[in-house]
C-alpha cells in the first residue's frame, strides 16, 4: 500500500487530508511540523511528502533542503503546498506544488500523477 | 515539477454562492463564500429551515448539487410536506439535484468524527457543492467539550473547502450561544422573530463574514409562499448615487398651480425632493395630484405611492375639482401604488416602491404619505437617514419627488415639523393648513423653503373649487396664521382718530 506522509501544523487539515487518502487507498502517516517531517520519513520511508511551507515548528523548506541533503530519502517525491508562498519561492526541483486552499479533485490529481492510483481495496 | 495552476500573488475576493433569496445577496456582499462553512442561528420558528431548503433549491437550479442533511429535526416525510407549498420546492429535482439525508445515525454511533466522515462520504458520492445541515444544535449536545466542538467545526471548515462544497449549518441556538461554533465559521446569520406591539416582525442580521464585505446591521424579511424575501435597511443599501449632471439641469417643473409656482420661484428643481406638510384635509393630496397631472400633460410619467385612498377614491376625488386622472391612468402615464396602511414594513414597501420606479420609470413621485411609513420604522431614530436614502435613490432614478407629511394638530401652540429629521434633508418644504378665523376655516399656503431659488415668503390662501386650486393674494386678515389659530389682524386706526 502506497504511503504518503503529509506534513501540516493544521490538525484539522491533517485530519481531513489524511480521511481522504485514506479512503482513496493510500496509508496516510501524520507529522505536525518540519523536524519531525524528516525523521518519520527516515523511520516509514514513504512514496510521497506532502508539505506545507510555513510551519511554526520547522519550515517545509528547511525541512525538505534536509530531505535532500539525506542519500536515503533524496529520491522521495516531495509536493510543497502553500496558501502564502509563491512556488516562485521554493527550490525548483520539488516534485509539486499545490496552492492553499486545495480542491479535491486536485490534490488528488498531483498524487496520482506522482505516484500512481490507491488501492481501495484495501481502504475500509 | 506538477504544478499546482497559477498561483495569484494578491488573493483575489473569495468567489460567492448566490442564495436565490431576494435581498439576502445584498446582505451577504454577493452571496454566500463558496467553499466555506457557514452557520445560520435562530430560535424555533424563526425560518432556518426555509432557508437553507430555499437555497438548495437555488443552487440545484442553478446547476450546482445540493445534500441537506438532517440530525434530529422533523422527518423527511414531514419536511419534505411542509415545502411543498413553497413556489421554490421542485420535487423533480430531489434524487438527483437535492439529496435528502438523515445524519443522526452517524452521530450516534460514531459521534462527531462520524458526522464528519457522513458529511464528507455524502459531498463526495453526490459530487455535492451545497452542503445543507439542519439541526445542528444537537451536535453542541453531543459534543464532550468546547474544545471538541472547536474541533468538529473546525474539520468542516477544513473539509468544505478541500470538497468545493459550502457548508451551511442550521442551529436552533440564540445569538448569545454561538461564542465557540461561531467563533470558527466563516460566517454567521442570525434569524429573529421579534414581537412589536402586537406583531411580529422577522429580521436577521450578518454577526460576520469573512473573505468579503457584507451590510453589517439588521434587515427585515419576511416568508409567504415564494419562500423568504429579505429587505436589507434601505440606507444601509442606497441613497448614495448622485444623478448625472446634466440630468439636473432643465427647466422647473411646474406644480399645476401657477400660483404656487411663482411662490416657490418659478417651480420645482429637477430631481428635487419636496416635504409637503398639512393638517388632515388642507389639501396635500390634491395639490399632489395636480402635481403629477401637470406632469402628465407633458407626456411625464408619475406615480402616486399612497396608503389611504384607493385607486378609484382618488379618481373620484380629483374629479371633483375638475382634474382628469382617469384618462392619466388609462394612458398610461400615472400609475397608483396603494398599500393599505396596515401591518407595514418600511424597508419592504420602500423596496417595493423602488421596483416599481425601475418598472414604471416616473419622472415625478407623490407619497401619500411618509408619516404612514413612519409609523411602521422599527427605530424613530432611522427616519432621518431613510428619508434621505430614499429621497436620494428616487433622485438617482431620475424622479422629482413630493413627499406628503401629516401634521395632527389643527391647532398648536407651535408649528411642528412631523418628521423633523426629514425635513432638513428635502430640498423644499411646503406648508398647507386650516386655520380658523371669524367662524370660518381658511386653508393657506407658505412655502418654508425652497433650495436655489428665490421664494415669497407671503402666506396666502390655498382655494379648492370645482374647477381646480388656486392661489389667491396676501392673507392678511390674521396674524397666528401658522399655528392654526389665527386672531384679526389689528387694522390701522382711521385718520382723525386720537
Amino acid at each position: 500500500m502506497k504511503k504518503v506522509l503529509v506534513v501540516d501544523d493544521e490538525p484539522a487539515l491533517r485530519m481531513i487530508v489524511h480521511d481522504i487518502l485514506h479512503e482513496e487507498g493510500y496509508r496516510v502517516i501524520l507529522a505536525a511540523h518540519g523536524r519531525a517531517m524528516v525523521e518519520l520519513a527516515a523511520r516509514e520511508r514513504p512514496d510521497l511528502v506532502l508539505m506545507d511551507v510555513m510551519m511554526p515548528e520547522g519550515d517545509g523548506r528547511d525541512a525538505y533542503r534536509e530531505l535532500r541533503a539525506r542519500p536515503d530519502l533524496s529520491g522521495v517525491p516531495v509536493v510543497m503546498m502553500s496558501a502564502a508562498v509563491h512556488p516562485s519561492g521554493l527550490d525548483p526541483s520539488i516534485s509539486g506544488f499545490v496552492r492553499k486552499p486545495f480542491d479535491l479533485a486536485h490534490l488528488l490529481n498531483v498524487v496520482g500523477n506522482l505516484i500512481g492510483p490507491g488501492d481501495v481495496n484495501v481502504a475500509s | 515539477m506538477t504544478d499546482g495552476g497559477p498561483v495569484a500573488l494578491a488573493h483575489a475576493a473569495l468567489p460567492r454562492l448566490q442564495t436565490g433569496i431576494p435581498g439576502l445577496d445584498a446582505v451577504l456582499g454577493g452571496g454566500l463564500p463558496a467553499r466555506r462553512t457557514c452557520l445560520v442561528a435562530g430560535l424555533p420558528g424563526t425560518g432556518k429551515t426555509t432557508l437553507g431548503n430555499q437555497i438548495a433549491f437555488h443552487h440545484a437550479l442553478s446547476g450546482g448539487r445540493a445534500v441537506v442533511a438532517t440530525l434530529l429535526t422533523e422527518t423527511h416525510d414531514l419536511l419534505l410536506a411542509n415545502l411543498a407549498g413553497f413556489r421554490f420546492f421542485a420535487p423533480d429535482l430531489i434524487g438527483d439535484r437535492v439529496s435528502y439525508l438523515n445524519l443522526f445515525d452517524a452521530l450516534e454511533q460514531k459521534g462527531l468524527d462520524g458526522v464528519v466522515a457522513a458529511m464528507r462520504g455524502v459531498t463526495r458520492e453526490g459530487r455535492a457543492t451545497l452542503l445543507v445541515v439542519d439541526g445542528a444544535t444537537v451536535v453542541q449536545d453531543v459534543a464532550t467539550s468546547p474544545l471538541a466542538l472547536r474541533r468538529f467545526v473546525q474539520q468542516l471548515q477544513a473539509q468544505a473547502a478541500i470538497l468545493g462544497a459550502a457548508t451551511l449549518l442550521l442551529t436552533g441556538q440564540d445569538r448569545d450561544e454561538l461564542s465557540v461554533i461561531g467563533a470558527h465559521v466563516d460566517g454567521v446569520m442570525v434569524l429573529m422573530n421579534e414581537r412589536s406591539e402586537a406583531r411580529h416582525v422577522r429580521r436577521l442580521e450578518v454577526l460576520k463574514l469573512r473573505g468579503g464585505p457584507h451590510v453589517a446591521g439588521m434587515h427585515s424579511f419576511d416568508i409567504d409562499e415564494a419562500g423568504l424575501t429579505v429587505y436589507p435597511r434601505l440606507e444601509s443599501v442606497v441613497g448614495g448615487r448622485r444623478p448625472p449632471e446634466d440630468a439636473l439641469a432643465g427647466s422647473a417643473l411646474g406644480t399645476g398651480i401657477p400660483e404656487l409656482d411663482a411662490m416657490l420661484g418659478g417651480g420645482l428643481l429637477p430631481l428635487s425632493s419636496t416635504l409637503l406638510m398639512g393638517t388632515p384635509g388642507a389639501g396635500k393630496t390634491l395639490l399632489g395630484l395636480s402635481f403629477l397631472l401637470e406632469g402628465a400633460g407633458r407626456g411625464e410619467r408619475g406615480l402616486l405611492a399612497g396608503f389611504h385612498e384607493t385607486p378609484a377614491d382618488l379618481i373620484a376625488t380629483a374629479a371633483g375639482i375638475g382634474l382628469d386622472l382617469r384618462s392619466a391612468i388609462d394612458a398610461g402615464l400615472i400609475r397608483i401604488a396603494w398599500d393599505p396602511p396596515l401591518e407595514l414594513s418600511a424597508d419592504a414597501w420602500a423596496w417595493r416602491l423602488l421596483a416599481t420606479v425601475d418598472e414604471h420609470r416616473p419622472q415625478r413621485v407623490f407619497i401619500d404619505a411618509i408619516t404612514d411609513v413612519q409609523r411602521f420604522i422599527d427605530t424613530p431614530q432611522r427616519m432621518a437617514t431613510y428619508a434621505a436614502a430614499l429621497t436620494n435613490e428616487l433622485r438617482a432614478r431620475g424622479a422629482t419627488a413630493m413627499l406628503a407629511t401629516e401634521i395632527d394638530a389643527y391647532v398648536d401652540d407651535q408649528l411642528a415639523v412631523p418628521v423633523p429629521a426629514a425635513s432638513a434633508t428635502m430640498d423644499n418644504g411646503i406648508l398647507l393648513r386650516q386655520v380658523e378665523l371669524r367662524s370660518s376655516l381658511h386653508r393657506l399656503v407658505s412655502v418654508l423653503k425652497a433650495r436655489q431659488m428665490a421664494t415669497d415668503p407671503a402666506i396666502r390662501e390655498f382655494v379648492i373649487g370645482d374647477q381646480g386650486i388656486s392661489v389667491s393674494g396676501l392673507f392678511a386678515a390674521g396674524a397666528g396664521l401658522l399655528t392654526g389659530s389665527a386672531a384679526p389682524a389689528q387694522l390701522p386706526p382711521p385718520s382723525g382718530s386720537p
